[in-house]
């Protein structure tokens, strides 16, 4: 029986290694340096991983193996795996969303913001339809992927930012889904999906300034989000 | 959707519709001026008097949105209140009348107004007189909330006139469906506009019902009234501007979906479109005209298709036949028995009004030639018109076939158009005395010239491009152009009716307007 596989991206980097012992199979250094995030493409059974300086590179989720490697022009912001073998890579410089394709290894185009400035978070639903894009400056894009057209503007927090898609987050009866987003400021936000193709804002809640990660448990429903007030990293624990 | 400068795709695409609309012209042997649309590097500095309603935080609009899309093409807007003297647009190149503006306040303000004027402004239609008066049949806001599931229908557009120069600036194939607003309910805004409006846009499977229409300057608006600058209705309402169709991402490469999602794109040509130089045509000068057309007949062949040996208006033939050989045509006179493979080689094709529908059979519509008919009957089988008679063709005073008396005067709707031969707007005799005088309604890719005197609906004089969808989404082959000359009519013609015939000849024969 194969090992089950863990993977762990850093500056320009990314190691595959075995959960059991924690040892590594393959230690990957991209062309390019950046920080380095990584996403599974459920569909294609793969970890794509990519620098913000340019590189990006697709892995056998099963075995860690190297699929593909190439430059392409990345961001600093979140990544999302979508459908199609294709990543959504938020670029702040550009203020843009870039939609790259892993298998191809080229760009299948871009998405320009409306009134966002400096794209950071991202968020896909699991069908890949509607993209969540959490900016800088108080704007989050919700977007029709088939059309890459932003149909819905919401007012979020300032700052970087980390977003997940949950669908059900409370469980049954509550939200059908919802976009939770972390930003640097402090501002934790729920985007409620009341439709499919509405969308408000559900809670919004203000934490202590620093927040980064973010991420959910589906069995307790709880979010967890890694936090740098101070200096000192820390972790809160929010039922929501 | 994009509403800045960013979109580099964009960019490119509308440079490439611009290459093109701007490729060398037609000929229309200066009888015709009808200047290229602004591309958008000649919008920039142009200024843009915006006239909008008190804003309200209860009820957002896209107001500011618009200006800030006009500001990142490159032009210069100014908002004014919707209570501001309309002289203060002197000096301005638009003028835009958002929907947020009261209409009752706004009235007829800017409707004798020399500056161009776009409008989304739907109730205000009426008094703009680019429109009937009556709401909900020559004109109609749709309320999401009011009229959900319409709400939704209107989302599907369509364009029936490919050959419509702000259609053909978004690089729409063929007359098709698409996406004028986001997927949700939205808010629309439609008018039935008059018959010399040209309708870019039309919903609901109703050829008539607007959402995006345009008057050239002189052409006969509501009431008669003749547009002092272009103008242009849209189907925006307050807050849809930035729900208008745009494509990125992956989607922008696929050419079905950038034709399918392209509401923005059609705002911006619509935009370029007001603010081009208008189409004007020639003064009045029929010796002048019968020049142009001489030059333009030298060395040509027309294929004239008429009864020969017939006892009704054969001598009116004979001096149609003579006039096109003093002109200079190398003319051939077919029989309408003949097949039609008479119209080989042929530079153009005049269809006699003594020539039998009947008889005729469907001959002469597939012919690659321009074609040219005088019989108002022939609508539906040259695809003209619809098929029903009485009602998408008819006549004037033909005893026992129609409730209409005789007739000799036209209206003159499309001054702008060659095809008018310098006429100016309104009555004009066409003929000496009343008698038989055909008519159709054709379809909205029509250019429509002159109707029958009080009879909105019948049009006497029109024509369509090539490439034009006629009846039942029939392609025009090359021009064709329906005048009524119903036997012996030609002999009786005034000299405006002698004129006009010339015009269509020169119109019909003359390069198409095409890129």
């Amino acid at each position: 029986m194969a090992p089950i596989m863990g993977f762990a991206s850093g500056q320009g980097g990314f190691v595959a290694f075995t959960l059991a012992d924690l040892k590594p199979t393959l230690v990957q250094h991209f062309a390019t340096g950046g920080v380095t995030t990584m996403c599974f493409d459920d569909e294609a059974q793969s970890i794509v991983a990519v620098s913000s300086e340019g590189s990006v590179a697709s892995f056998d989720s099963k075995t860690g193996k190297l699929q593909h490697q190439a430059k392409l022009e990345t961001g600093a912001g979140q990544i999302a795996c979508g459908v199609l073998h294709q990543v959504y890579v938020a670029d702040p410089k550009h203020n843009v969303v870039h939609v790259l394709n892993h298998v191809t290894d080229r760009n299948d185009g871009d998405i320009p913001m409306l009134d966002g400035i400096g794209p950071m978070g991202l968020a896909l639903d699991t069908r890949g339809r509607r993209l969540f894009v959490s900016c800088e400056n108080r704007v989050i894009e919700i977007i029709d992927t088939d059309a890459g057209f932003i149909f819905t503007q919401l007012p979020g927090g300032e700052g970087r930012s980390q977003a997940r898609f949950v669908w059900t987050p409370q469980g049954k009866g509550q939200w059908k889904a919802g976009a939770f987003i972390a930003q640097q400021d402090g501002t934790l936000i729920g985007v409620r999906m009341n439709a499919f193709i509405n969308y408000t804002i559900g809670g919004d809640y203000k934490l202590p300034a620093g927040l980064a990660g973010i991420a959910y448990d589906s069995k307790t429903h709880h979010l967890f989000l890694s936090a740098e007030s101070s200096g000192a990293s820390s972790v809160i624990v929010d039922g929501y | 959707m994009n509403l800045t400068t960013g979109t580099s795709l964009r960019t490119l695409f509308m440079l490439i519709c611009t290459l093109a609309c701007v490729a060398p012209g037609h000929s229309y042997l200066q009888g015709q001026s009808t200047g290229p649309m602004l591309n958008q590097a000649q919008l920039k500095g142009k200024k843009i008097f915006f006239v909008v309603g008190k804003s309200d935080s209860e009820h957002p609009n896209d107001d500011l949105l618009v200006k800030r899309h006009l500001e990142a093409e490159g032009m210069m807007v100014s908002l004014v209140s919707e209570d501001d003297d309309a002289a203060k647009a002197k000096g301005y190149d638009l003028i835009l009348l958002s929907s947020t503006a009261d209409p009752r306040v706004l009235g007829d303000r800017y409707a004798t107004s020399a500056i161009p004027v776009f409008t989304w402004n739907t109730v205000d239609y009426p008094d703009m007189k680019m429109s009937g008066p009556e709401r909900h049949v020559d004109f109609e806001t749709l309320d999401p909330s009011q009229d959900f599931m319409r709400a939704f229908s209107v989302l599907y557009g369509y364009f029936p006139n490919v050959t419509n120069p702000i259609v053909r600036r978004l690089g729409i194939p063929r007359s098709e469906m698409f996406g004028t607003l986001y997927l949700q309910p939205q808010a629309f805004g439609w008018a039935k506009p008059a018959p010399a409006a040209s309708i870019v846009v039309n919903i609901e499977g109703e050829p008539t019902h607007a959402g995006v229409f345009t008057y050239e300057k002189d052409a006969t608006m509501y009431g008669g009234f003749v547009a002092p600058a272009r103008r242009v209705g849209f189907y925006l309402q307050d807050a849809t501007f930035h729900y208008l169709t745009a494509v990125n991402g992956p989607g922008a490469k696929d050419p079905d979906l950038v034709e399918w999602w392209s509401g923005a794109r059609l705002f911006d040509a619509s935009i370029a479109w007001a603010l081009s130089a208008p189409s004007t045509a020639a003064s009045y000068d029929p010796s002048a005209l019968q020049r142009r057309l001489a030059a333009a007949a030298q060395g040509k062949k027309v294929l004239f298709v008429r009864r020969l040996d017939t006892p009704e208006g054969e001598e009116s033939d004979d001096h149609i036949a003579a006039h096109f050989k003093e002109l200079g045509f190398i003319v051939t006179e077919v029989d309408q028995s003949e097949p039609d493979t008479a119209a080989a080689g042929q530079d153009l094709i005049v269809i006699s009004a003594t020539n039998s529908k009947y008889k005729m059979a469907n001959k002469y519509r597939d012919a690659k030639a321009p074609l040219l008919c005088l019989e108002g009957l022939m609508a539906d089988t040259l695809k003209m018109a619809n098929r029903h008679r009485y009602v998408d063709y008819g006549e004037h005073g033909e005893p026992k076939e129609s409730e209409d008396p005789p007739e000799a005067y036209l209206e003159i709707v499309g001054a702008y158009s060659e095809m008018a031969a310098g006429l100016k707007p309104g009555y004009v005799k066409y003929i000496k005395e009343p008698d038989v005088l055909k008519w159709a309604n054709p379809m909205p890719s029509a250019i429509i010239v002159a109707t029958l005197p009080n009879s909105f609906h019948e049009r006497a004089i029109f024509g369509y491009e090539k490439g034009a969808a006629m009846a039942d989404e029939f392609v025009a082959p090359a021009r064709r152009m329906l005048l009524p000359v119903d036997n012996p009519a030609f002999d009786d013609l005034t000299e405006q009716g002698h004129a006009l015939f010339d015009a269509a000849v020169l119109w019909t024969m003359s390069r198409p307007d095409q890129p």
